[in-house]
């Protein structure tokens, strides 16, 4: 089993959405981000994902619609126990001009954990670029 | 069930409604309700804390999920405080019922005027790219950014 089989078998939740979007998106770009390791959850937990997609399918689409989108692409991992899915879905157009994908906020633990702070430093670019953080 | 004062008593047929309507409305009614529920009159006039409602977790002063806290974040920038907030963890059957009424499988959900807006990411986008003044506006909110917007 060579290595790409065994990251496969290693993370399949990971390889599943990279899979149907690949194939139900036809991307030109493609990130698949298991965020897990930053949330209250088990240590090899694939339930919190971050993914940029960067497809033409979404021309003509605003935000909501390409969303939608991608959660029916990815409505069997959503009920099964993926459990937060952060979407970037851009046109090529739009990220030729574009940065490195955007990152998540810090887990406040979802109730199921005592947290220190509000997180009140999270990035947020605001109007003028300037960008705060933590 | 009965309804009403003595004298005035109605029967409901609750299981027949809901045998009629079906799980899925039923399921989203909970929903259906937080969002219009008795300030209905509020909404229909554009005003009140109705205006803006968000499903998160947790509450405006102490938000338990980073999404929930970038929504109340970005909503603090705007100037937007007095809106109406659901928990979402103080009640399952609300959490799933509002994902089945707006078709949308995550939370944080944010709605303008009952309509659905979108989750973090897409609040984040519309706050970057200026369209988030532009609907507040839509819905008779002047963002506190709005005049920053047009001196750029």
């Amino acid at each position: 089993m060579g290595p790409s089989s065994l990251r496969a078998v290693a993370r399949p939740v990971e390889t599943r959405i990279r899979e149907k979007l690949t194939r139900m998106l036809q991307p030109q770009h493609l990130e698949v981000i298991n965020e897990s390791s930053a949330h209250a959850v088990p240590k090899g937990s694939e339930t919190h994902f971050r993914v940029l997609v960067v497809s033409s399918l979404f021309g003509g689409e605003r935000g909501v619609a390409r969303h939608r989108r991608v959660y029916e692409v990815l409505g069997d991992e959503l009920s099964a126990g993926v459990h937060a899915l952060a979407i970037e879905a851009r046109t090529p157009d739009e990220w030729a001009g574009g940065g490195p994908i955007g990152r998540s906020p810090p887990c406040l633990g979802g109730g199921r954990v005592a947290t220190a702070g509000s997180g009140d430093g999270y990035l947020v670019k605001g109007m003028s670029g300037v960008t705060q953080d933590e | 069930m009965y309804a009403g004062h003595s004298g005035k008593e109605r029967y409901i047929p609750v299981h027949g409604i809901v045998h009629q309507l079906g799980p899925t409305v039923c399921v989203s009614l909970l929903a259906a309700h937080a969002l219009t529920g008795c300030d209905t009159m509020c909404s229909m006039n554009r005003i009140g804390k109705k205006t803006v409602v968000v499903f998160m977790k947790g509450i405006p002063t102490q938000p338990l999920c980073g999404f929930s806290n970038a929504v109340v974040q970005i909503l603090r920038m705007h100037g937007v405080e007095n809106y109406t907030t659901y928990n979402v963890l103080e009640d399952e059957s609300l959490r799933e019922g509002i994902k089945e009424f707006s078709n949308w499988p995550t939370i944080p959900q944010v709605f303008f005027n009952g309509e659905f807006v979108g989750g973090c990411d897409i609040l984040l986008q519309m706050h970057q790219n200026g369209d988030l003044v532009e609907e507040l506006q839509k819905v008779g909110i002047m963002s506190a950014l709005q005049f920053d917007e047009t001196k750029n």
